[in-house]
């Protein structure tokens, strides 16, 4: 009955005084999910063209080690993003390769996806968050590495729905919508992206989040020495 | 005295032939005036362009650091540099790093420098045409064109990068210079953020110090001799990119020029005073024979030659200083220099020229009076020394 | 009266050698000046052409456009003359990476001819022949610390291409501009591509043979004729490719008239003095002839024949010396500086070896000047001459 009773107390404190910041944490969290492994089908679209990867993805929710399935040509190439360190792995250079932090902001794949889309915590790093009307507003943190002026993180019932980065003029550039999100043992994660960049017409990613498995990823996934030969 | 005075009226016999040798002095003067003028002025538009802006008057820095300048050889400890000439002396990090605003990218040099300190002997911080100069960390300064190429304004953010850090730093200023390696390449953050960026394990890469301007290789030299080993002093000259090659092939050239000119302008003064000389022979045959000695005549000769090029060189020092007065005020050669400065952004070249204006290059061009005394002392004076006055007297 | 005026220059043969060595010093200095000014303009101009080729195909509105994917294009056949070559370029901003240490960089891709055309910079090592191979600017490897033999990986991400290549560096240029070597990776053109943009180019370089330098005009032909095959491309000529330099050129022959006219100047006035001198000692010899009947222009003329003659014999005398001295300087040459400078010029585009160049236009503004001034040196004395009163003028005396 006590226990009964602090939970309530939680959870009421929960509902009513959960503050900005904590928001944007338990939305990252099922955002990235829970510890899992599953297969990202990406989808870059061009004017007149587009191209499909599939990908491998390791993550504890923190970390992640995504490896490329498909196509052949870029089949083998894996990354790992560990906080600020990202690795990459590339069969034709035939070894690991440290990237300079600038790396995590990068396009990747040739989609309009960055390392931040997919892994890490960058939102709650390099942002302060208020909140107006239910939408989460973000601006860089003092000395923050990030180009953007302004981000807003639409939330529907404390599920991020849509993100829109704005440059520093105040112009929306790239706007992620989250399709729905799966239920995953007491967790959750989106079952689709999308990424748009707004200043080009045509340019489009879409992500689908399948063949999703909860549970403990081995460590050794996070280490740069099985990046070569997966874990 | 008499000497003097008979030469003179005797310049001033022929006024029509002196007023036209004049012409020639005149001419040489004014080029030998502005030539100079203007390579001082390009000199010292350099000199001030490396010491106020590009670099400093004297940097020291571990000698490794000269032969690679990255922040890993750079200061563990800021050296002491005691030289009663240092009037002022700043710490600086220089650091290679990626530029990345929200729509661009470029690779550059950060110079993390302290604010307060770089007022002392910088002039950056006074050129900021747009917004204020740094005050804390967390705080960058551009030069405008760099600001213009990678589409940042004053109030973004703008990110700098290396490989041991990331910072998005607020673009508090924009620096307008009209020093090319400034405007297009200079990215000014403060002291703090340079040393985040490069790993937290240096304090600065050199030290730049103020030195009296002229005193620069000087103070170096001697620094030298003191600086414990591994450290070594540069002076402006030393700093200066290969601009200053250009600077000193210019001199090489342009000298040789002059003096040929002057040559030439002696040549001229003395073929007029052959003739004279030459419609006189009897007149100095006359004063021969009154007692007059034949060198105290060839001297008067020599005499002559020198006060007609001298009244010339009176002339030409006047449009010469004239010209030069209005170059070193006005900016003649601005369209010239902000089209060279154009094609060549990273020579540290100044959007602007001034001429300079020293007594001295009337020592210079006064050379010509002497050049014209000397060579009239070897031809037509030669004319008088051979004179037989007997022969002459005869009326032959 | 030519014969008159001839005679009467070798009167004063002391005088007039003196004068006349002025003058043909005067041209013989414009001549080679105008040879070494020129050979300097042409080799700054012939490393831009080198560099660009003779026509440039780009994509519409290139100056705008930041990003890889909207610069390349897929190149497409193009109609050309035959002589005409044709090279595909790629070239994008990456970040070149060796161990601990990176730089921002511009990788460029060749093709085979256009990998050869690097050869004169090379400094150590050789031209890449195999996939994977790369040369590497001298600054760029200093800053890198990697040399012959070492890895670095061009990492460019965010393009249509891999976005991360590794390079073995076989050589190492020497560019003339520092800052241009500090950002300089040149690989083959399919690495390039591979990396950064498979099966396009950012840049087609044409290139014609047996042109002139300045020879634009059938540049201008050959840029319409290509015009209905260029959708959504732009084709310039490698001056208006570089809008800078072309501002100049056309400024050089001005600079250039006003140089050889500061030495013509000099000349001119050393002339009309001796000229007056000539005519002051023969003012009785003037009164007698205008005595005898000769009319005032006459007089004149005899001046203008005699400052032309002396003008006209030296500055033969003056361009024979010039032009032979050129020819000399044609078959190369070095600047008399110090090696130190020389070297130094290189940073603004001027190699150690010039060739100096002297076309007809170059000669003719010469003997322009030189006739012009004959003629306004003869000008005051020839006017002064022709005004002198016979009887007053035959009792002169100096």
């Amino acid at each position: 009955m006590k226990r009964f009773g602090i939970l309530l107390l939680a959870l009421a404190a929960f509902a009513l005084g959960q503050s900005p910041l904590e928001k944007l944490k338990s939305a990252l969290d099922r955002l990235r999910g829970p510890a899992h492994q599953a297969v990202y089908a990406l989808k870059v679209e061009r004017p007149g063209s587009s191209r499909t990867y599939r990908l491998r993805v390791y993550t504890d929710g923190e970390r992640a080690h995504l490896r490329v399935l498909e196509p052949k040509a870029e089949a083998g190439m894996a990354f790992l993003s560990l906080g600020q360190d990202l690795y990459l792995y590339d069969p034709r250079l035939g070894r690991t390769l440290r990237l300079p932090p600038s790396g995590r902001s990068e396009r990747f794949l040739g989609s309009d996806l960055t390392y931040q889309d997919l892994m890490g915590r960058d939102l709650e790093e390099l942002f302060q968050v208020t909140e107006e009307g239910g939408t989460l507003r973000l601006v860089p943190k003092p000395g923050a590495p990030t180009p953007y002026g302004r981000v807003e993180v639409y939330l529907r019932e404390g599920f991020i729905e849509r993100v829109l980065y704005y440059d520093q003029r105040g112009q929306a550039v790239r706007e992620l919508r989250m399709g729905s999100y799966q239920r995953l043992d007491g967790a959750y994660l989106p079952r689709t992206l999308e990424l748009k960049d707004l200043t080009r017409q045509g340019y489009r990613t879409l992500v689908e989040v399948t063949e999703v498995q909860v549970g403990p990823v081995p460590e050794r996934c996070f280490s740069p020495l099985y990046l070569e030969r997966g874990c | 005295m008499s000497l003097l005075r008979l030469a003179w009226r005797n310049v001033l016999r022929q006024r029509r032939r002196t007023a036209l040798l004049s012409l020639v002095v005149v001419y040489v003067t004014v080029a030998v005036l502005f030539l100079f003028g203007f390579l001082d002025g390009y000199g010292e538009s350099l000199v001030e362009a490396y010491a106020q802006y590009v670099e400093a008057p004297v940097v020291v820095a571990r000698e490794v650091w000269w032969q690679d300048p990255d922040p890993e050889n750079g200061f563990r400890e800021l050296p002491a540099v005691a030289h009663p000439l240092v009037q002022a002396a700043t710490p600086r990090l220089s650091l290679y790093a990626l530029l990345r605003s929200p729509y661009r990218v470029q690779g550059g040099v950060v110079l993390g420098v302290d604010p307060e300190g770089e007022k002392t002997l910088s002039r950056v911080p006074f050129k900021v045409s747009q917004g204020r100069w740094l005050s804390a960390p967390g705080e960058a300064v551009l030069g405008q064109r760099l600001a213009e190429r990678l589409d940042v304004r004053v109030g973004e953010r703008l990110v700098v990068e290396t490989g041991k850090g990331a910072l998005g730093l607020l673009v508090v200023g924009l620096v307008r210079a009209g020093v090319g390696n400034v405007d297009f390449g200079g990215v000014y953050v403060h002291l703090e953020d340079a040393r985040r960026l490069s790993g937290g394990r240096v304090l600065a890469t050199h030290l730049a110090l103020k030195v009296p301007r002229g005193k620069e290789e000087g103070v170096a030299q001697a620094l030298n001799q003191a600086l414990p080993e591994g450290l070594r002093a540069q002076g402006v000259w030393e700093l200066m990119g290969p601009i200053r090659a250009d600077y000193e092939g210019s001199r090489l050239f342009y000298v040789p020029l002059l003096g040929l000119f002057m040559l030439l302008a002696a040549v001229a003064v003395v073929s007029t005073t052959y003739v004279s000389v030459r419609e006189r022979l009897r007149e100095f045959a006359v004063a021969e024979s009154l007692g007059l000695s034949p060198f105290r005549l060839a001297a008067q000769v020599a005499l002559e030659a020198a006060l007609a090029s001298g009244l010339g060189l009176l002339l030409g020092l006047l449009l010469g200083y004239a010209l030069l007065w209005y170059t070193s005020t006005h900016d003649v050669f601005g369209p010239l220099m902000r089209l060279s400065v154009e094609l060549l952004p990273e020579s540290g070249l100044s959007e602007h020229l001034y001429t300079a204006l020293r007594p001295v290059y009337a020592l210079y061009a006064a050379m010509v009076v002497g050049l014209s005394a000397l060579l009239a002392l070897l031809f037509p004076g030669r004319l008088v020394l051979a004179l037989e006055p007997t022969r002459y007297l005869k009326g032959e | 009266m030519l014969r008159l005026a001839w005679r009467n220059l070798w009167r004063t043969p002391g005088r007039s050698l003196t004068t006349g060595g002025v003058v043909a010093l005067v041209v013989f200095l414009s001549l080679v000046f105008l040879s070494v000014y020129a050979g300097a303009f042409d080799a700054f101009f012939r490393l831009l052409l080198e560099r660009t080729g003779h026509l440039v195909v780009r994509v519409e509105g290139y100056e705008e456009k930041e990003d890889l994917e909207s610069l390349a294009f897929a190149p497409p056949a193009l109609p050309l003359p035959s002589g005409a070559r044709v090279e595909g370029v790629v070239e994008g901003g990456c970040l070149v990476l060796a161990g601990e240490r990176s730089r921002y960089a511009v990788v460029t891709g060749l093709e085979p001819a256009g990998l050869a055309r690097q050869k004169n910079l090379l400094k150590a090592g050789r031209l890449p022949e195999a996939p994977g191979e790369a040369l590497l600017g001298e600054a760029l490897a200093q800053a890198l610390r990697v040399g012959l033999g070492d890895e670095v990986v061009a990492y460019a991400p965010g393009g249509l291409g891999l976005g991360v290549y590794a390079f073995r560096v076989v050589g190492l240029l020497d560019l003339p501009e520092t800052h241009l070597e500090a950002r300089t990776l040149v690989v083959p053109l399919a690495d390039a591509q591979a990396l950064l943009a498979p099966g396009r180019v950012t840049r087609l370089e044409v290139r014609l043979e047996g042109l002139g330098l300045y020879d634009l005009k059938p540049l201008e032909e050959l840029k319409a004729a290509l015009k209905p095959h260029l959708q959504g491309l732009v084709a310039e000529t490698w001056l208006e490719a570089n809008p800078i330099y072309a501002a100049i050129l056309p400024l050089y022959d001005t600079v250039m008239a006003l140089y050889v006219g500061v030495f013509f100047l000099l000349g001119g006035l050393i002339l009309l003095n001796a000229l007056y001198l000539s005519l002051v000692e023969r003012v009785r010899e003037f009164g007698l002839l205008a005595a005898l009947g000769l009319t005032g222009r006459r007089v004149m003329a005899l001046v203008f024949w005699e400052s032309l003659l002396l003008v006209g014999v030296f500055a033969l005398v003056g361009l024979g010396a010039g032009l032979l001295v050129h020819l000399e300087l044609a078959d190369g040459f070095r600047l008399p500086l110090p090696q130190w400078i020389l070297e130094q010029y290189r940073e603004f585009g001027l190699p150690e070896v010039l060739y100096g160049r002297l076309s007809l236009k170059e000669i003719l503004l010469t003997l322009g000047y030189a006739v012009g001034t004959g003629l306004l040196a003869a000008l005051w004395p020839g006017w002064l001459a022709s005004r002198l009163e016979p009887v007053e003028a035959m009792r002169y005396v100096p």
